[in-house]
């Protein structure tokens, strides 16, 4: 018993200095609010952790990431990588107000054949060289395409490749209140060669732009409450361009107000879906659309139906 | 021996075992559940309370010579010394400020790092132990009065580091629903209460503060200074 007393009591002896040194070398303990304050602090201070890539959807099969400052492509669901070889910064030079989440809206086009990206490089806004890169072989080999030399910053920006393989690139820049300079450049021979086209003969801020085909493009104005839609076709590559007419039923007038191309060719007609624009506040904030057909290469278009944003096949 | 002596000894040893099980669960505590004792000085206390219950029980149960007894005695004065000093250590680093409600089922704990006077608020379980819940807005300066408005309410008066006064208010039970909310009386230019008695601004609003409610800790800045 007396044995037994003092091994305990020794034990206990030898656990109180423990507890004392555990005690005195613990963290301090912190409230979720001081935790947040801290966590920014520490990260400021170390090298960032590369983050396992996720991948953002795009409306093909193939998907991208931003993560890691560096841009990634899967075409297998994130099993396999890889990396783009351009900047992040040039991915978003120019006129882009966004948090380089996601890749700029229209900057990018991704199919299995084929993946670009139109980009500018450049120290000076001023002296920007406009890019392309592009993959045929899965990301294995990447190509570089100068579409203009000395140009502006880009805003607006939009690669676009028709199925009969015809690259058009349209973007605006010299941007001043709302009126910009805009410019259509085609290629025939996947980017060896580029081609200035004319635009149409205004300098309100482009909502939108595309070619169905070779031939058969559109331009569409007005981002800053729009009161009609404003779009333009041409079906001789740009040599001419024409305003389309819209048949509006009168309950839409003023409701319906920015068409978004591309029009998607269909067998015999073209079709096109219009937003309400920023201002739009008929039914469901503003969030339902309008589908228009066009039977003569887009110079008028028929009002067909609403569209509810899920159902929307285009656009 | 005795037996009064042995049961003694016994209940002695047995108040010692529980509280180094305690002190033991208190750190387990903390990596799993990240509390720890509501006051630090608390396990300061807890070692000497079992160092003194572990010497009293050796001696009444053990009949030990002169050697030994002074052995035994100078690792008790030992380990109590350091605890004094640690606790001392801890207090000028941390100071502590606890208080136990009215009806004694819950406790306000707040504590404070002097040097910065950055304070943090936590919320008690079990009367012993506290998680950090929240970082008391503006630096602590001087604390003032500490007072239960009902038993599930308290609310410390402090002055910050530009000499205004503030009040942070803990709320308990039911009303734990309602965050603690921070009220502030205009700046305290001087000493007299007719400056004090301007309307307080509310700092932090309650998740559904209505009138009434806006009113009531009006009157509760008031009262705290007044007395």
């Amino acid at each position: 018993m007396k044995n037994i007393m003092i091994a305990i009591s020794s034990l206990m002896v030898v656990g109180i200095a423990f507890l004392i040194i555990i005690y005195e070398s613990r963290e301090p303990l912190l409230s979720p609010e001081a935790k947040l304050i801290k966590t920014p602090q520490t990260e400021g201070i170390s090298e960032p952790e590369k983050q396992p890539l996720e991948a953002i959807k795009t409306s093909s099969d193939l998907n991208y990431s931003l993560q890691n400052n560096q841009l990634h492509i899967t075409y297998d669901n994130g099993e396999k990588w890889n990396e783009v070889p351009i900047e992040m910064d040039q991915l978003f030079a120019g006129e882009y107000q966004g948090n380089r989440q996601e890749l700029i809206g229209g900057s990018y086009e991704m199919t299995e054949e084929l993946v670009a990206f139109l980009y500018s490089e450049g120290e000076d806004w001023q002296t920007q060289t406009i890019k392309i890169t592009y993959t045929e072989d899965k990301g294995e080999t990447w190509n570089e395409s100068v579409v203009k030399d000395e140009a502006l910053a880009m805003r607006f920006r939009k690669l676009n490749i028709t199925n009969d393989g015809f690259w058009t690139v349209i973007f605006t820049f010299d941007r001043t209140m709302s009126q910009e300079a805009s410019a259509i450049y085609l290629s025939n021979d996947q980017g060896e060669n580029w081609q200035i086209i004319s635009t149409p003969d205004s300098t309100r801020l482009v909502a939108d732009g595309s070619f169905v085909d070779q031939n058969t493009g559109f331009m569409s104005y007005g981002t800053i409450n729009p009161e009609a839609p404003t779009l333009y076709v041409t079906n001789d590559q740009g040599e001419t361009w024409e305003q389309a007419v819209f048949n509006m039923p009168n309950k839409y007038e003023k409701v319906f107000v920015i068409a978004r191309a591309p029009p998607i060719k269909e067998k015999d007609h073209l079709e096109l879906i219009m937003e309400q624009g920023p201002n739009g506040d008929y039914y469901r904030n503003g969030l339902i659309k309008a589908k228009f057909i066009s039977t003569d290469n887009g110079h008028t278009w028929e009002f067909v139906e609403e569209v509810e944003p899920e159902n929307e096949k285009m656009g | 021996m005795k037996k009064w002596v042995k049961r003694m000894g016994i209940l002695t040893f047995l108040v010692t075992l529980v509280f180094f099980c305690l002190q033991v669960c208190s750190l387990i505590v903390q990596y799993i559940y990240q509390a720890e004792y509501i006051d630090d000085r608390l396990f300061y206390l807890f070692n000497m309370v079992i160092v003194t219950f572990l010497g009293i029980s050796i001696f009444l149960m053990i009949s030990l010579n002169k050697k030994f007894i002074t052995l035994i005695t100078s690792i008790i004065v030992i380990l109590i010394s350091i605890n004094v000093y640690l606790m001392y250590e801890r207090n000028q680093e941390i100071k502590n400020i606890t208080n136990l409600s009215p009806n004694g089922k819950e406790v306000f704990a707040i504590k404070k790092k002097r040097e910065t006077g950055e304070a943090t608020y936590y919320r008690s379980y079990f009367k012993l132990f506290g998680r950090p819940h929240q970082e008391v807005p503006d630096a602590i300066d001087r604390v003032g009065n500490l007072k239960w408005l009902t038993d599930d309410i308290a609310v410390l008066t402090y002055m910050d580091k530009n000499q205004d006064i503030q009040q942070f208010v803990g709320t308990y039970g039911d009303r734990r629903m309602v965050r603690p909310i921070i009220m502030s009386v205009v700046t305290y230019a001087g000493s007299g209460k007719e400056e004090i008695r301007k309307l307080p601004l509310i700092r932090m609003e309650l998740p559904s503060c209505n009138r009434a409610t806006i009113i009531f800790l009006t009157g509760i800045t008031y009262n705290n200074l007044e007395h």
